[in-house]
């Protein structure tokens, strides 16, 4: 974490304890604070509606199969979150607190696969492409804060009944290094490179290369119903809108280190790779899947 | 206690969960057993019942001249004035006050519950059911099947008539007076006697009413006794008198009796019965039939304080609800009333505005002369004043200083004097004018604006619409009166200054004070509060489920009995959970709160007088307490719409957001509350909270902590 973040839990901490000094006396049988703990899942919809937009795949990804060292290309169909928040009731049908989020960005199979690229030092020969390589997809871990307020209509009464809660925040994306990946492909067409054939390289990608974060913005809508179940515990259920966006960062490197233990084409190719689809994957995803059903356990104390 | 009251619903039901009934299904049984429970609670729930009374005794005694000792029939007393009785399949009886008040001797009582108990003893109760879930499955059209029920319906009735004419005559009673009683069913649109009110009744020393106000002729009383049937319940009186006609005839030994019991028994429950019409009338704003009530119990019954705080309360209602421009809601429109009450009913419609408002004024007025230390009729005459102070026609200063009679006889004395004057020569008329024209500054103007009794020409004639400004020539020289009539005044003109004052503020300004005053309203710093029995109503669709509202309710009196209000307001419960503990005390309780809510709710715009001011004193002594508060529950599921079924299927993505939307608005429970207050009669609040999802009595218990959290703040806090 950052010293940003730091800063932004001690200012929503000290907000929420501002807006104590102003409580009133209602609540769920008096209590004020809630803290919640939910899970929730979606359909990425965009994908599934529209898979392919030009060269672009973004519904399927490939899944490394060691057994016979190949690619399964697999559906990417749903995609899950956690979420944990802690919220102070200031007024009957006000709370403000903050919210925490969990959740994985799977990249699809076109990151590398379907993107074609021109090198100028090899112009001798005319341009070459990268033929149609694969990569085991990488996943993503995402974990977004955000300052949030709750409202629930004039009538109702919080934390009973149905609210509306909005957020606005960050999101930080790191590749899961815990995972390997895998590589395959050759920068050069089959049949251009004369009698040497097409180079196929078959490498393991080292993920410890990928450790930089990225950063982006989340808008979160959630519209839930707590139902009262014990006196300190409701069950929650409603569902949230969240929409991600990654912040640009081209020119900067994702991978500082070389992903490739040989073979210096491969090694430039693929920094470039890496840097600007993933980057522009991680910037989809955060569309993809706005809509997610929520169910977790709401304790109130 | 009986059990009938004591026990809940549910508890009724459970006892009875295992009873098939010959010719119903289990499951039929058991729609059938809950339905008569639920629906008889809700008349054993509504107040309007009495047990243990000297009414209730009396025809349990009468009834057991039919059934003997050991009946399992139980008789109770409907508090209303329709002219009926009914009998249910648990064997209760229930005999309204208006049929008690309407008969004339014990025999006529005896056939009654003689009709009603034939209706028990032979089971029509679930005869009935058993044709009606007939006549629904049958495949006829829907004016078939009401003549048909009506058909069954009338069968019942013949042989209830038949069943019950040989147990009466068992009795011993006379035959006689079987056929009476079809008159007394007949004629129970009037009331229970009929006397011309002599307009001199309204004459006092300071009131009189002209007799030009007074209609002689009136529709003269007529009802058909063979009017069309066939979609009626009961057969015609005519159907009905030809076929007892026919049994009567066919029995030799009839006894003599008129009366089995002490005939100053029956006078004396009638009387109670009479009274308690006055009570039921003005418990439904029928002030005019009150009146002629309490007029014609006064012939037997004079200065009977009683009827005359009656009156008092009766002509305090006229005059607000005149003032507040809702009089024709209480009043009945004359063509509509035969015979001898007409002539009232006449003269309320006749009288305008300032005349109704003087002469209602007058006549609480004149009860307040004739027991000026009660505390009632205090409370009463000040309700008439603050409601004359709202009044903007009324000026003290119209009001002339002299009676009616005075004016009369100063007017005819001018009116002699000018006839005088015109036969005597031009020098004396000279004379008069001169006398005029030496009139002081003061008595001139005392002539022009409150002398109008003068004759200034022979030909005037005194002006007899003008009666009502000399009707309160004593009450305006009254210092109580004054000082009453002048704080109310003040008091309302700074209510008004106050408005005057909001409405010159901005919009955003007024917002906030509108806000401001709504958290006040609830926001009472209440310690205390007597809970009147909740009740909870489960909605599915446009229907309330029945089953589910008992269960519903149910879980709402669980809550409420385990329920005991928090550190800083002390709750007293006041409903059938505490029948157990407390017994008829808690019941009268009860009843006596649940008749003032639904008084006070009828109209709720008009600030209303309380019928049993003394019995609500008590309770506050009670408790301690004025402030009642009552929970209505209403869960409700709402179906999906077909049209919205429609659009999500011709648009399946929109069903993605509007789906999950529409599901969770589809349940929600409503908690309304109102909190009244016994001591100024009138709502303090009426709040709902809305929370969208199953009801659950998690959720009504923190609804109920927020209510009592709310009410104990004080809106500074």
């Amino acid at each position: 974490m950052t010293t940003f973040n730091k800063y932004t839990l001690t200012s929503l901490f000290l907000l929420v304890f501002l807006a104590n000094t102003h409580a009133q006396n209602s609540g769920f049988l008096g209590k004020k604070n809630m803290f919640s703990i939910s899970t929730g899942g979606g359909i990425r919809v965009l994908p599934i509606i529209l898979p392919e937009v030009g060269e672009v795949n973004n519904l399927n990804y490939n899944k490394y199969n060691e057994s016979d060292d190949s690619f399964d290309e697999k559906k990417n169909l749903f995609k899950w979150n956690v979420n944990f928040s802690y919220k102070r009731l200031i007024k009957r049908n006000l709370a403000i607190g903050i919210m925490g989020q969990y959740t994985t960005y799977q990249a699809s199979s076109n990151v590398f696969g379907s993107a074609y690229y021109s090198f100028s030092d090899y112009d001798y020969y005319g341009n070459y492409t990268i033929n149609p390589s694969r990569i085991s997809s990488p996943k993503f871990n995402v974990f977004s804060l955000r300052p949030v307020i709750t409202l629930s209509p004039k009538k109702s009464l919080l934390p009973m009944g149905i609210s509306h809660t909005f957020g606005l925040g960050f999101s930080v994306m790191q590749m899961n290094t815990n995972k390997e990946y895998y590589f395959a492909g050759s920068p050069i067409l089959p049949g251009e490179y004369g009698a040497t054939g097409p180079l196929e390289t078959h490498q393991l990608i080292a993920p410890e290369g990928f450790k930089n974060n990225y950063w982006g913005l989340d808008f979160f809508y959630s519209a839930s119903i707590n139902y009262p179940i014990t006196r300190f515990m409701m069950i929650e259920f409603g569902y949230d809108m969240r929409v991600g966006y990654a912040f640009p960062n081209r020119g900067k490197r994702m991978a500082n280190e070389t992903l490739f233990d040989t073979n210096s084409d491969m090694e430039r190719i693929s920094e470039r790779i890496l840097n600007e689809d993933f980057q522009d994957a991680l910037a989809r995803e955060g569309m993809f899947s706005i809509l997610s059903l929520r169910l977790g356990l709401v304790f109130v104390f | 206690m009986p059990d009938d009251f004591a026990l809940m619903t549910f508890e009724k039901v459970n006892e009875e969960k295992d009873i098939v009934i010959d010719g119903l299904g289990k499951k039929e049984s058991k729609e059938f057993i809950k339905g008569i429970h639920y629906g008889i609670d809700e008349i054993l729930r509504s107040g309007r019942v009495i047990y243990g009374d000297e009414m209730t005794e009396y025809v349990t005694r009468v009834g057991e001249k039919i059934t003997g000792k050991n009946s399992d029939i139980r008789f109770y007393i409907l508090r209303s004035n329709v002219v009926n009785a009914f009998s249910t399949k648990q064997g209760i009886i229930f005999v309204t006050e208006g049929l008690l008040a309407q008969l004339s001797n014990e025999a006529q009582l005896a056939f009654v519950l003689a009709h009603e108990i034939a209706h028990y003893q032979k089971e029509h109760v679930v005869e009935g059911y058993k044709e009606n879930v007939e006549i629904a499955r049958s495949r006829v059209n829907n004016d078939s099947k009401i003549k048909q029920l009506s058909q069954y319906s009338k069968e019942k009735e013949f042989e209830a008539d038949g069943v019950g004419i040989e147990l009466y005559n068992a009795a011993g009673y006379s035959k006689e007076e079987l056929f009476d009683v079809f008159d007394v069913l007949l004629y129970s649109y009037l009331p229970f006697d009929l006397k011309s009110i002599p307009s001199t009744y309204w004459n006092t020393d300071q009131l009189v009413i002209p007799e030009s106000y007074f209609e002689t002729e009136f529709p003269d009383i007529s009802v058909e006794k063979d009017y069309d049937d066939s979609k009626s319940s009961h057969p015609n009186i005519q159907s009905r008198s030809e076929m007892i006609l026919d049994i009567v005839e066919n029995i030799n030994n009839w006894g003599e009796a008129r009366f089995l019991l002490p005939e100053e028994d029956f006078y004396h429950v009638r009387n109670i019965a009479r009274f308690e019409t006055v009570r039921n009338d003005l418990y439904a704003f029928r002030y005019g039939d009150a009146i002629y009530s309490i007029y014609l119990l006064e012939q037997e019954f004079p200065n009977n304080k009683y009827l005359q705080v009656c009156k008092a309360k009766a002509w305090a209602g006229l005059l607000a609800f005149k003032v507040e421009g809702r009089y024709t809601s209480v009043t009945t429109s004359p063509s509509k009333v035969q015979g001898d009450p007409h002539q009232l009913h006449q003269l309320l419609k006749k009288l305008d505005k300032k005349q109704l408002v003087t002469v209602a004024f007058r006549q609480v007025a004149d009860v307040k002369q004739q027991f000026p230390e009660d505390g009632e009729v205090e409370a009463i005459y000040q309700y008439a004043i603050q409601h004359l102070a709202r009044e903007k026609n009324f000026k003290i200063s119209d009001y002339y200083e002299i009676s009616y009679q005075e004016a009369y006889d100063a007017f005819q004395k001018s009116l002699d004097e000018l006839n005088k004057a015109d036969s005597l020569t031009s020098t004396d008329t000279t004379e008069v004018v001169k006398e005029e024209k030496e009139l002081s500054k003061y008595e001139k103007i005392k002539r022009s604006t409150g002398a109008k009794e003068v004759a200034t020409s022979k030909d005037d004639k005194f002006d007899e619409d003008d009666f009502y400004l000399y009707a309160l020539s004593d009450i305006i020289k009254d210092d109580h009166f004054k000082q009453s009539y002048d704080s109310h005044k003040s008091d309302l003109e700074a209510k008004e200054e106050e408005e005057e004052k909001k409405r010159q503020l901005a919009y955003s300004e007024r917002k906030r004070l509108k806000k401001q005053e709504d958290k006040e309203k609830i926001q009472m710093g209440l310690e205390e509060i007597i809970l009147l029995e909740p009740r909870a109503i489960q909605v599915k669709g446009n229907d309330i489920d029945i089953e589910k509202s008992e269960e519903l309710e149910i879980d709402l009196r669980e809550v409420v009995e385990r329920f005991h209000g928090n550190s800083n307001v002390s709750v007293y419960k006041v409903g059938s959970h505490e029948y157990k503990s407390h017994g008829t005390y808690m019941y009268n309780q009860k009843a006596a709160l649940v008749n003032s809510l639904s008084h006070l709710i009828e109209y709720e715009e008009v600030s209303v007088f309380p019928v049993d001011y003394n019995l609500n004193k008590e309770i506050i002594n009670d408790f301690g307490t004025g402030k009642v508060a009552f929970i209505i529950i209403q869960s409700v599921h709402q179906r999906l719409s077909p049209r919205k079924i429609v659009f999500y299927s011709i648009f399946p993505p929109v069903w993605l957001i509007a789906g999950p939307v529409t599901f969770m608005k589809s349940f929600y429970t409503n908690f309304g509350v109102a909190v009244f207050d016994l001591e100024t009669y009138a709502f303090n609040v009426f709040t709902n909270q809305q929370i969208s999802g199953f009801t659950s009595k998690m959720e009504m218990e923190a609804l109920m902590y927020d209510f009592l959290n709310q009410i104990n703040k004080t809106s500074d806090q």
